[in-house]
């Protein structure tokens, strides 16, 4: 039935960018929307591009800065994440990243010696710091905060780009962004399949679970994936904001399905983040999940259909 | 041309008249400065007491005008999409089900 569905994969946002159709006809339609949404929030909210809002933001600490809808939106979005999550996924993170050796694109921080890079850390200054002003799209970040919007960024256009897509082709639409997944509209029958891996990247006819979605999201967050060598040892991406260091996660990957790409995307990092108490604080909110531990057991927490031992 | 009201001779007198009239003239012109500090410093502290009432005007002024900027602080409760918030993320309205089909993507770390 899911051959009914027509997709694209292409690199965006230092991932892998895909779009999957129910209605062959409706795919370029919805492979333009979803460009058009990629590079409008790589513009607003990169912290590499010179050009981008966020580095201007970021450069103005203290500052009532005035920006574009999709930066206020973006924030916004970081911000609720962050009041949702108790604090554990926190916009706030950006001058740690940046300590960390996370300052420039994956690829070329990967590229240079991390032996001759020495990472320090810095515990985030807190989301409750940023000032947000809607009625004069405006954004305010004290003096020492940067702002790193990737945990909820890319998330953030998944869900646009599929409710976008299928709203102006009328087909059901799957949006995938490094694994982080929104759909909308009429699903196939049957739902969306979706294998599950430790890296997005994997092949689709790899070992591993498959599960089916009919809507809102789905995210993976792990920390395998995406890590960079330094002086002080190798380093991923999913920071602890408390102590400003990579979390020390008993899970190496986290995936949620939720009402959105959003809350998927914020619940799967707080879940890594948490640690020990993720299988309960997920099950709390009835969040169907699926956790792998760093040696390869998994948990399978709520509605999250069982898995063969 | 003035001439001395004592007998000449009569130094001794003439020496003590002088040294009367320079005492006269000293405690004059002492009461004389000390009565210009006093108004003088009634004049400073008045002009001080004005000024700080100025600067407590200013001060309100400011507070008035500043207080709708930080009307803001903690982030707006609308999520993407216009839906009603949450307080925590919300949960599917299905949750996912084993797949049968061949996948069309795969969901991951990046």
């Amino acid at each position: 039935v899911s051959s009914e569905a027509t997709s694209f994969s292409f690199q965006a946002l230092g991932t892998t960018a895909t779009v999957a159709v129910t209605d062959p006809e409706a795919l370029a339609r919805a492979r333009e929307m979803l460009e058009r949404e990629l590079e409008a929030i790589d513009l607003a909210c990169s912290r590499f591009r010179p050009d981008s809002e966020l580095v201007a933001l970021n450069a103005a600490p203290g500052t009532e800065v005035r920006v574009s809808g999709l930066l206020l939106e973006a924030v916004r979005v970081a911000l609720h994440a962050a009041e949702a999550s108790g604090g554990l996924v926190d916009p706030t993170v950006g001058k740690t990243m940046r300590l960390a050796g996370y300052d420039r694109p994956m690829t070329v921080v990967r590229a240079r010696d991390g032996r001759l890079f020495r990472p320090s850390f810095e515990p985030a200054a807190g989301w409750r710091t940023i000032q947000l002003d809607e009625a004069r799209n405006t954004v305010r970040a004290p003096r020492g905060v940067e702002l790193d919007l990737g945990a909820t960024a890319k998330a953030l256009v998944a869900d646009r780009a599929a409710r976008a897509a299928a709203a102006a082709t009328g087909a059901g639409v799957l949006v995938s962004l490094g694994g982080d997944i929104a759909v909308a509209g009429e699903p196939p029958p049957g739902g969306w399949s979706i294998r599950l891996a430790d890296d997005h990247a994997a092949p689709l006819d790899g070992p591993g679970p498959a599960v089916s979605v009919h809507s809102g999201g789905l995210a993976s967050s792990g920390t395998t994936v995406r890590r960079w060598a330094t002086a002080g040892g190798e380093l991923h991406h999913i920071v602890d904001p408390r102590t400003g260091r990579p979390a020390n996660s008993p899970w190496r990957t986290v995936t949620v399905a939720a009402a959105s790409c959003v809350d998927a995307n914020t619940a799967s990092t707080a879940a890594l983040v948490l640690g020990d108490g993720a299988p309960a604080w997920l099950d709390e909110r009835r969040l169907p999940s699926r956790l792998v531990a760093l040696d390869g057991s998994v948990a399978c927490v709520g509605a999250w259909p069982a898995e063969a031992a | 041309m003035q001439t001395s009201p004592y007998p000449p001779g009569d130094a001794a007198l003439a020496r003590d008249a002088a040294a009367a009239r320079l005492r006269r003239l000293t405690v004059g012109a002492f009461a004389g400065a000390s009565a210009l500090a006093v108004v003088f410093a009634g004049v400073a502290s008045a002009t001080t007491h004005h000024a700080r009432k100025a600067v407590s005007v200013a001060k309100t002024a400011v507070t008035v005008t500043t207080l709708p900027a930080v009307n803001v602080s903690a982030p707006s409760a609308t999520p993407p999409g216009g839906a009603v918030a949450t307080a925590a993320p919300a949960a599917p309205a299905q949750a996912p089900a084993p797949a049968y089909s061949q996948p069309v993507v795969t969901s991951g770390g990046s």
